[in-house]
């Protein structure tokens, strides 16, 4: 099944219980652009869900999943793609180490490369050198999809967000204590990187095909 | 309980003299606290004895992040200010790579492939021929072949 506009229309009837309107068109139009080569309705979904995330509270995200699911595939699929979310929670650099040696473990029980594995955690330690930095500390989700071997690495902190970030990720700042050279090694070393930041706080996503 | 990784990041890294030169070997990781007081103690070190050559040898370290970097960086910058030349040696393949792919280039210090290399970069070399395993083996593969 293609991706057309009655499901499209359908979703964002579904997303806007979630979401704003704005933010909703904004999920689709990303997910049809990047869902792959593969064109499948499941790469759909998961893309679909993976913005939808960054938006929704943790406590609706199951709520929300069968509720797109139900669109999407007329039924509510028994297993979810991702499997063993992993969360740390980020105050120190003890608990930082602790986050980075799980990515680390996830990589490698993945069958993944030692590369891919100090990649995956380099990346994690830049975001949450930031977080520990600029917003007293954060959380860290780790997520591996066994299917698609992609693991994704969700980094959120509560601080008053970052100033400036066009310009950084622009390559055209560069702070004393190094944030925007940290974001933008983040955003070369990952296959998908995702960044939301406001007054309210800052969450940065990233994938890596395993 | 105790939590030996607490004790780990708290732990001062070790610094070896080799007559005038300095070595200091790092392992796993590194915390923010230790490369500060490292930091500290390699130009106590150079202040008091006089130093030729710092070496830092990073082959033990799985992961180096852009902080970290700049951390090595600046002490191999304030080394330089006080007339001792800092080689890198010993950077895993992995570490170079994300490094690279992250365009972080190391600066202010030259590198060699492993500590040997180093030393005798620094005019620190063997007075003579190994007497190792090294040859008796490769004698050994050479008369194998011989005889065949």
């Amino acid at each position: 099944m293609h991706v057309n506009e009655s499901l499209e229309r359908r979703l964002f009837g579904a997303l806007v219980q979630y979401t704003s309107e704005p933010t909703a068109r904004g999920i689709l139009q990303r997910a049809r652009k990047h869902h792959g080569r593969k064109r499948t309705t499941e790469a759909y979904f998961d893309m679909v869900m993976f913005g939808a995330k960054l938006f929704v509270e943790d406590a609706r995200h199951n709520e929300m999943a069968e509720s797109l699911q139900q669109v999407c595939f007329g039924s509510i699929r028994v297993a979810q793609g991702h499997q063993n979310p992993h969360e740390v929670e980020v105050r120190d650099e003890h608990s930082s180490r602790r986050a980075r040696l799980l990515v680390r473990r996830l990589v490698r029980d993945a069958g993944g490369r030692e590369l891919t594995a100090v990649r995956a955690a380099t990346a994690l330690s830049e975001l949450t050198r930031n977080a520990l930095m600029y917003a007293g500390g954060g959380w860290v989700k780790v997520e591996m999809n066994d299917r698609d071997r992609r693991l994704r690495v969700i980094v959120r902190d509560e601080g008053t967000g970052i100033d400036d970030l066009e310009l950084i990720l622009a390559g055209g700042y560069r702070s004393r204590t190094g944030l925007g050279r940290g974001l933008l090694g983040v955003r070369k070393l990952a296959d998908h990187f995702h960044i939301q930041t406001s007054a309210s706080g800052t969450t940065i996503c990233f994938e890596m095909l395993v | 309980m105790l939590d030996p990784l607490d004790d780990d990041l708290e732990a001062r890294l070790p610094i070896i003299w080799l007559w005038d030169c300095m070595l200091v070997p790092l392992q796993g990781e590194l915390s923010d606290g230790q490369a500060a007081r490292l930091t500290q103690d390699v130009l106590d070190g150079i202040r008091q004895r006089g130093c030729e050559g710092l070496i830092i040898e990073v082959s033990g370290l799985w992961l180096v992040d852009s902080h970290l970097c700049a951390s090595l960086a600046d002490i191999a910058r304030a080394a330089r200010l006080m007339g001792t030349r800092t080689m890198l040696s010993g950077l895993r393949p992995e570490v170079a790579l994300t490094l690279l792919a992250m365009d972080i280039s190391f600066t202010g210090f030259e590198t060699a492939l492993n500590l040997e290399q180093a030393l005798e970069a620094l005019g620190i070399r063997r007075a003579h021929e190994s007497q190792s395993s090294a040859r008796p083996t490769a004698d050994f593969l050479e008369d194998a072949l011989h005889h065949e």
